[in-house]
């Protein structure tokens, strides 16, 4: 009989020791481990977002030539009209060496620009992450701002060889100081619930009682710059509801995120020129 | 222990992994997730020897583990539980029944899928619908694609093993 | 070991047992009992502590954050804001989360104390300094996390530590406060979300005009007791902000109208103790009602700014003639109230009491009226019937009471003089005659008519109860001593034992104005209050009109006291504006010698009063002439020059409230 019972318990037992064996190991090592095993899958997931793109590669060749010329003209078109709006950027940006010299002001936070593919999407009630086809590779670190058409994405988390892991804003870890667009005040927001079939939401506190948002007058969140992580005025989203807040000296409210977050398919890390001083440290 | 059993069956959960990865990222436009924590553990705890089995299941979870944010070996931790659980429950399940198979993966990814939320949960009752809607979104392509998972494994090892005997008697 | 029964065949062994072997049934006995007790004791637990076990549960994952409710504003009569509040940001650390790293802590100090040699090994600490030290150093890692983001370097403060963990274990810990929004923005960005610190609010008082009517307005303090109704969970773990309590002024006296109303929320905590948004259940904190107070703003800073430049302690009240509402009320030295906003430092704390500007000299001052009691004088002679309109008194520049003899200012000689240049030039032998007519009861009763012996009852705590108005009976109960006849002559020009307030003396002018012997002072702010009417005089038309003229001849050139009013190259001109006023300077013997007191009260319009001001100034020069002309009149100009811009519609359209174009 006893033996018998030691047989039944016997798989738990076994596991309780694999367990307790996995929790006293040093936490350096369990990192290695993890890295291991990232690594070790990391070219599945390189592979699968290199067939993707093949995929997209040849879907588009499956186009007929008008529908080139098309879209040929229509890029044409954009192109012109972001051409103009280099100059004049080149043009502000002079403008602004030049007051920051008679100003004597320091130098605003610069950063060099780093275009990725997204190899995979990970969005689950538990956590929004991305990964991204580039790591240490191209010089990403930890806590760079990642951005896109639609504003800001989130925060690199995690950097491996040639990947890199982004947890997005709509994941309630992540935390920004926003502002109200025209606004200078700043408001926390943080990412909140995540539902189906709907675009993401975030969640807005320490609002300034005079700010009156609805969805019939929503109000655009920007990022406000002062937190040193994220350059000012990158849009977060638009707070569609705000009401009085707990302490009763603020507001609490929702905010609507791009839903193209949903599918993104390329990014752009921010890297700081200065990476020791604008990043936090994590 | 035999690292060859346990090599093979962690190539299938490998091929799991990257299928629900690749899965997951289709459904994130609609905000769906795939969780498939019962499939990982239903084939190799009720056909499988308990040691290469629990070693391929641990596996499988580090495998999941290592791109989540959350404590390394959370996953592998309770698909070790779930894997045990199966196994001390297996002679009373009918191995060669797809239903039953079927039924068991569902039963094991439902309760694993309740464990994750209730350590891991973020946001309260209010996360209640979203997670709802993952975890339908999960059972419904278990149900689809189990019978082909547990088929694929079964004739993976039923080839190797096949032709490691053939092997063996020419070599004899 | 059963043994083969008899009849058995040998060497078959068949185990038998009885069912009714007694020891069989003593066990199966007490097994049953057993049993029953187990199932006893689980029902016990599923079913009748079922509801214990849910609130254990309850308690253990669920916390309670209670914010009191912002305070009230307080508005000026034009609505314009006095007080309101401002968001305070700071970063504090949740105690209960760093508990196990406390703990760790420990260890690793204890290790460290047992890990050096034996040769210099130190005693080893008793278990409370290793705890304070494990406590001191974890904290400190999160400051010093907290002063990386923010580029500071700020250290615990290792004896508030030890009294927040003795006193307030339930509190965050405040590792910095008072964060600017840059700082609390970057610790928003930077600090992990799940972190132990995490910035929070609260609010405090904001005095955004600084300094201004901050002895009527007084200031708050924080209080412990934050109590919220109705609101479930009172067995929870609760997380109480500090709320606060008015400590003088009309946030003392009007702090149950002024307190908020607490707010909470219950939130369910994960395994580690992070909050799961949203919260269980939520009370909003609702903000105390407002305070609508009867000061004018502008006439308020006229009248302080006017003060200070006199560089000398001083006080200036002006009403309502009509309602008796306080329009300033203003006392010098006073206080900046943003220093105690959110805590008074002892060094602010030391300067106040060194400057002497905890005293409310408009309420609690009591001081001696000098000239401008005159007034009173006269009514008194008018009532007695010993003075009349057409009166006049030789004035050889002295007087002789026994063989006491008291002089006019400067033993100024003013000849023959009627009862309006007396008034007009102060003549004090004229009033010491009047003074010795009417007698001192008969002075004493007619001020006590205008309840001039009794505080005004305004709506402030801490107002005197100091001020006197002596009778030959009030000075033989207080001092022992017969009233003598010097005695009588120096009341009749409010020097000797008279004490009053410039409050008092503010509202026995706007009870002149009116022709009638009381205002009571309000200093709230009520647009449908009617006019005061309280007991008239009781002086004839010539009467008045005899009074009237004395004290509007002081505001003019070239006999008048108060003649700079109404001299362009001192003071800018007040067109149109006929002002009823007295000066006075009254003496008092100090241990540095004879200090002069201004005094000035006042009137306007002669011919259709609204307002009444009374002004008073103490030297600080002894044996300085510190004139009540000369110091106290451009006060009054000060605070008539604000009211009659104030007046005028195109300042007056600026004061109502905005309204947005639609």
């Amino acid at each position: 009989m006893p033996s018998r019972r030691f047989d039944q318990a016997r798989p738990f037992l076994t596991l309780g020791i694999i367990l307790a064996f996995w929790l006293m190991l040093p936490a350096g090592l369990k990192s290695f481990v993890r890295a291991s095993f990232f690594e070790l899958t990391a070219p599945i997931t390189l592979a699968a977002s290199k067939v993707r793109d093949l995929q997209e590669f040849w879907a588009l060749r499956s186009h007929s030539k008008n529908e080139l010329i098309e879209a040929g003209r229509d890029q044409a078109r954009i192109n012109a009209s972001y051409e103009v709006a280099v100059q004049q950027t080149a043009e502000l940006k002079s403008e602004i060496v030049r007051l920051e010299e008679l100003l004597r002001l320091p130098a605003r936070d610069q950063y060099r620009l780093e275009h990725a593919r997204v190899a995979r999407r990970d969005f689950s009630a538990w956590w929004q992450r991305i990964v991204i086809r580039k790591g240490r590779d191209f010089g990403i670190p930890a806590g760079a701002p990642v951005v896109f058409s639609g504003g800001v994405v989130g925060r690199v988390v995690e950097v491996r060889a040639s990947t890199a892991i982004v947890e997005l804003i709509t994941s309630p870890g992540v935390r920004l100081a926003g502002v109200i667009e025209g606004d200078s005040r700043p408001i926390s927001f943080q990412g909140g619930n995540n539902p189906t079939f709907a675009p993401p939401t975030g969640i807005v506190e320490l609002m300034p009682l005079d700010i009156i948002a609805s969805p019939a007058s929503p109000k655009r969140l920007v990022t406000s710059g002062y937190g040193g992580v994220f350059p000012p005025g990158l849009t977060l989203g638009t707070v569609i509801r705000a009401e009085l807040g707990s302490d009763g000296l603020h507001k609490s409210g929702e905010v609507r995120l791009d839903e193209r977050l949903g599918s993104l398919n390329e990014v752009t890390v921010l890297v700081p020129l200065n990476v020791e001083t604008a990043l936090p440290a994590r | 222990m035999n690292l060859r059993r346990v090599a093979l069956l962690t190539v299938p959960l490998l091929l799991l992994w990257a299928i629900q990865t690749e899965v997951n990222h289709l459904l994130s436009s609609r905000q769906l997730f795939f969780f498939a924590g019962g499939l990982h553990v239903a084939f190799i705890a009720l056909t499988q020897p308990f040691g290469p089995g629990l070693a391929a299941v641990l596996v499988g979870g580090l495998l999941c583990d290592a791109a989540t944010p959350f404590a390394f070996g959370t996953h592998a931790a309770l698909f070790g539980f779930a894997h045990n659980i199966i196994f001390r429950m297996r002679d009373r399940i009918p191995k060669d029944d797809a239903i039953a198979a079927t039924l068991l993966a569902l039963f094991a990814n439902f309760g694993l899928f309740l464990v994750m939320s209730a350590l891991l949960s973020p946001g309260g009752p209010a996360a209640w619908p979203r997670l709802a809607a993952d975890l339908v979104c999960s059972q419904v392509i278990i149900t689809l694609v189990t019978p082909w998972f547990f088929s694929l494994q079964g004739r993976l090892l039923d080839l190797v093993e096949t032709a490691l005997a053939l092997r063996a008697e020419r070599l004899r | 070991m059963p043994q083969p029964l008899p009849g058995d065949v040998p060497g078959l062994t068949v185990e038998r047992r009885d069912g009714r072997d007694p020891r069989i049934l003593f066990f199966y006995l007490i097994l049953a009992v057993l049993l029953l007790l187990l199932a006893g004791g689980l029902a016990h637990q599923q079913l009748r502590r079922t509801d214990d076990h849910a609130n254990a549960e309850r308690v253990q994952t669920q916390r309670r954050i209670v914010h009191p409710g912002p305070r009230g504003n307080i508005l000026d009569r034009h609505q314009r804001v006095l007080v309101d509040n401002r968001p305070r940001f700071s970063v504090r650390l949740l105690l209960d989360a760093i508990r196990p790293e406390i703990r760790d802590e420990e260890r690793i100090i204890r290790r460290n104390f047992r890990a050096q040699d034996e040769a210099d090994k130190p005693d080893l600490p008793t278990l409370p300094e290793i705890r304070r030290l494990a406590r001191m150093s974890v904290v400190q890692r999160y400051l010093d996390q907290v002063n990386r983001i923010l580029g500071r370097d700020e250290r615990v403060d290792a004896r508030e530590l030890d009294r927040h963990f003795t006193r307030e274990l339930l509190l965050p810990y405040t590792l910095l406060d008072d964060l600017a929004p840059v700082d609390y923005a970057r610790l928003l960005e930077r600090l992990p979300v799940n972190s132990p610190a995490q910035v929070y609010t609260s609010s405090v008082r904001h005095y955004p005009s600084g300094s201004a009517a901050s002895h009527v307005l007084g200031y708050v303090g924080s209080t412990d007791e934050v109590g919220i109704e109705d609101f479930p969970g009172e067995d929870l773990r609760t997380f109480k902000m500090r709320g606060s309590v008015g400590r003088d002024g009309v946030e003392k006296r009007h702090d149950d109208l002024l307190q908020g109303e607490a707010g909470g929320a219950i939130f369910r905590v994960d395994p580690s103790g992070n909050r799961i948004n949203p919260p269980l259940a939520q009370v909003r904190p609702r903000q105390g009602g407002n305070l609508t107070l009867s000061i004018d703003l502008d006439l308020q800073l006229a009248a302080e700014r006017r003060l200070a430049e006199t560089e000398m302690a001083g006080a200036a009240v002006a009403l309502d003639v009509n309602t008796g509402e306080v329009l300033v009320l203003a006392s010098k030295p006073d206080y900046d109230l943003n220093a105690f906003s959110p805590k008074l430092n002892a060094a602010s704390a030391a300067d106040i009491t060194a400057r002497g500007a905890w005293f409310k000299r408009a309420v609690q001052g009591a001081y001696k009226p000098g000239s401008v009691f005159k007034v009173l004088t006269t009514i008194a002679g008018f009532r007695a019937g010993v003075l009349q309109p057409d009166s006049m008194v030789q004035c050889p520049g002295f007087f002789r009471v026994g063989n006491r003899s008291f002089a006019c200012p400067g033993g100024h000689a003013h000849g023959e003089i009627d009862l309006v240049m007396a008034i007009t030039k102060s003549c004090n032998v004229f009033f010491y005659q009047q003074g010795m007519a009417i007698g001192p009861e008969a002075l004493a009763r007619e001020a006590r008519r205008f309840h001039l012996d009794q505080p005004t009852g305004i709506d402030l705590p801490d107002e005197t109860r100091r001020m006197i108005i002596p009778d030959p009976e009030w000075k033989r109960r207080v001092t022992g001593e017969a009233w003598q006849g010097g005695d009588t002559a120096q009341f009749a020009i409010g020097q000797g034992f008279v004490d009053v307030t410039p409050l008092q003396m503010a509202c026995f002018a706007a009870s002149v104005a009116r022709n009638e012997v009381r205002t009571q002072p309000f200093l709230l702010h009520d647009p449908n209050r009617p006019r005061q009417r309280t007991e008239p005089i009781g002086l004839t038309p010539d009467q008045r009109a005899a009074l009237l003229t004395g004290m509007e001849q002081v505001t003019r050139r070239p006999f008048g006291t108060a003649r700079i009013l109404d001299d362009p190259r001192v003071l800018p001109p007040l067109p149109g504006l006929r002002i009823a006023a007295k000066t006075g300077t009254a003496q008092k013997q100090t241990e540095r010698g004879m200090i002069n007191f201004a005094w000035l009260i006042a009137f306007a319009p002669v011919e259709d009063p609204r307002i009444a001001i009374a002004v008073a100034i103490e030297g600080d020069t002894p044996g300085e002439e510190t004139g009540g002309g000369r110091y106290a009149s451009p006060v009054a100009h000060a605070i008539l020059q604000a009211w009659q811009e104030s007046l005028s519609p195109a300042r007056a359209g600026l004061k109502v409230p905005f309204r947005s174009s639609e």
